[in-house]
């Protein structure tokens, strides 16, 4: 009779210990000031891309040909590009573009890698051969090419490049989460929560995938800020957004002939593209100190 | 090493014809057909199309046309472009020194700004070189190639006037002026490429000069440049080769972006180029390609890496 009482408890507690846990990684990783650097930039950032378009000081979009390369000043703090649009504004509203589009790639690289992962690390055997052959050989082209490559089929623009990106990086993911099922398959708690007839898709999801969580959220940080810089590429190339949209690459891509007498178009979304890939890469190192313990250096 | 060699070029053979697999099936996924680019677009007569399609060998079974497609590749015939009706091998030809150069050049760069700031950083950990390569691992993974490389034509073409800034001249007609031409996208890409090689480096040169054959040497006497030169140094060697190796793809894709930058005749432009009129030939032909580098590159890793610990040939 108190068999059940007893291991009603226990699933909760472990449940709590995961979330003390978690709660923990959060604390230490706030503690670091690289790590709360990286947070706060990152959070202002989110925060001026979601209310972008409502304090932008003019239309991002609207043409002023009496006001074309102007340089920074009180007017337009950081000038206007060969159109007269204003650069703040268009920053601000291409930031949302750009951060949309690297989320996008990310959790397309993740919808296409963790659940072939996880089969391919649970079912194992000829399944998990083809599986991690296929993403070896797609891991072996240049992941720009691959894209470009995707985008040909597609057709030029944002979504289908940031698809194309994503598909490029599932293989990554792929690999931790198989690697990390493979770990964990034959542990005795998986094998005790087996025996206590949990459904095997539960057992898998609830069970094991959650000992992937930490490699993945390392990597999701890296690839956020590596997906960025791809994004900011493909952009830069005209294959990613299409004007008179803006994502920061493309500004840069616009106003390259404008460089010697109006570098302020190519600085300010270098700059930010820059610092938001740095903040994601170092939020991504801390990470990995914590979750492994001990720091690198 | 003879085993090993012949052993770890079979492994080729499959590793080619799946990603020739793959080459094929997106590139069959592509909408419109060679037929009706070469019979001039959507508007030719059907007749036309059908007399193209079978002179192209494109009313023939999918597998069968794979089977053409690898056999043709494989003796160097990859269809002709659409756009300029070029036979896509000339291309190649015409392109691929100039990637190959823009490489092997921004390599050279990656080693010589790696190799001393990870050796010193190592040998002073918390110094100034080791923040200077913390700084160089970050900035050339957070830095914008493109980006970049448009500041240091800023800098060293358009202020200083000291570099073009665009275009390319062949080895063979004046390799200063080849020199001159690349140096700016070799820096860019040496930069890029230096950022994990750095960080590897330092790590595994800082491991190694904690161990105890390090602390015997350094104990018997021995000059601080044979310990770190000849001993601890080689032993770190073995993974930074093996990091050489997996950037190549990485490389070959920031060419893309470089030579784009720097207007330089490449396949990387090539393949924007084909991107933009979708000339499918072209792209098959350049991945193919690439492919085809990056799985020879791997291949001459394991060798060097064989080379150095002797203990891979074994296994």
């Amino acid at each position: 009779m108190t068999a059940p009482a007893a291991s009603a408890p226990s699933t909760t507690q472990i449940a709590q210990v995961s979330g003390r846990r978690h709660r923990g990684l959060v604390r230490r990783v706030l503690d670091r000031p690289a790590g709360v650097v990286s947070i706060a930039y990152l959070v202002l950032l989110i925060v001026v891309s979601l209310i972008g378009p409502f304090i932008t000081p003019f239309d991002p979009n609207q043409n002023d040909l009496r006001g074309v390369l102007r340089p920074p000043g009180l007017d337009h703090w950081l000038g206007t590009d060969d159109l007269g649009r204003d650069v703040l504004s268009r920053l601000l509203v291409a930031g949302r573009v750009s951060l949309l589009a690297t989320a996008q790639a990310v959790l397309t690289g993740l919808a296409f890698g963790v659940l072939p992962g996880v089969l391919a690390g649970y079912i194992g055997g000829w399944f998990d051969t083809i599986v991690t052959r296929v993403a070896d050989v797609l891991l072996s082209f240049p992941s720009l090419f691959l894209a470009l490559a995707i985008v040909a089929i597609l057709g030029p623009g944002l979504g289908n490049a940031m698809l194309a990106v994503g598909i490029a990086y599932a293989p990554r993911f792929l690999r931790i989460v198989r690697g990390q099922i493979l770990f964990v398959r034959n542990e005795t708690f998986v094998e005790a929560a087996i025996s206590t007839g949990i459904p095997r898709r539960r057992v898998v999801w609830a069970h094991m995938l959650p000992n992937a969580w930490p490699a993945l959220i390392i990597q999701i940080s890296f690839m956020l800020g590596l997906t960025l810089i791809i994004e900011s590429s493909l952009s830069y190339l005209g294959l990613g957004v299409q004007p008179p949209n803006a994502s920061w690459g493309s500004m840069i891509g616009g106003s390259k002939a404008f460089i010697e007498i109006a570098p302020w178009l190519v600085l300010a979304p270098g700059l930010v593209i820059f610092f938001t890939s740095l903040a994601f890469n170092t939020l991504g190192d801390v990470l990995r100190d914590e979750v492994t313990g001990g720091r690198e250096r | 090493m003879l085993t090993f060699t012949i052993r770890r070029l079979l492994t080729l053979v499959p590793q080619l014809l799946v990603a020739a697999l793959v080459v094929f099936v997106l590139t069959s996924l592509l909408p419109g057909d060679a037929a009706i680019a070469r019979a001039g677009g959507e508007s030719a007569t059907p007749e036309l199309i059908a007399q193209y399609r079978a002179q192209l060998g494109l009313d023939k079974p999918l597998v069968e046309r794979f089977i053409d497609f690898v056999v043709h590749a494989a003796t160097g015939d990859l269809g002709i472009s659409f756009s300029t009706s070029e036979p896509v091998s000339d291309i190649l030809l015409r392109k691929v020194p100039v990637t190959l150069s823009l490489v092997l050049l921004g390599f050279i760069f990656a080693i010589l700004i790696a190799l001393p700031l990870a050796t010193i950083a190592a040998l002073h950990p918390r110094g100034i070189a080791d923040r200077i390569s913390l700084a160089v691992a970050t900035s050339g993974i957070a830095i914008p190639n493109f980006w970049f490389a448009i500041l240091l034509v800023l800098l060293f073409s358009l202020t200083l006037r000291w570099l073009p800034a665009t275009s390319y001249v062949p080895f063979s007609t004046d390799p200063l002026q080849w020199f001159l031409h690349l140096l700016l996208p070799a820096i860019t890409l040496g930069h890029a490429l230096a950022a994990e090689l750095t960080r590897q480096l330092r790590a595994s040169l800082g491991d190694h000069l904690r161990r105890d054959y390090v602390r015997t040497m350094r104990s018997a006497g021995l000059s601080e440049i044979s310990v770190v030169g000849k001993h601890a140094l080689r032993s770190a060697l073995g993974p930074a080769v093996t990091t050489l190796g997996l950037q190549v793809p990485i490389a070959i894709g920031t060419c893309v972006v470089i030579e784009a930058v720097f207007d330089l005749p490449g396949i990387g432009s090539q393949m924007v180029q084909a991107v933009f009129s979708r000339d499918i030939q072209v792209l098959q032909g350049v991945i193919l390609f690439t492919v085809l580098l990056v799985v020879v590159a791997s291949f001459l890793t394991d060798l060097a890496y064989a080379l150095i610990n002797p203990k891979v040939r074994v296994q």
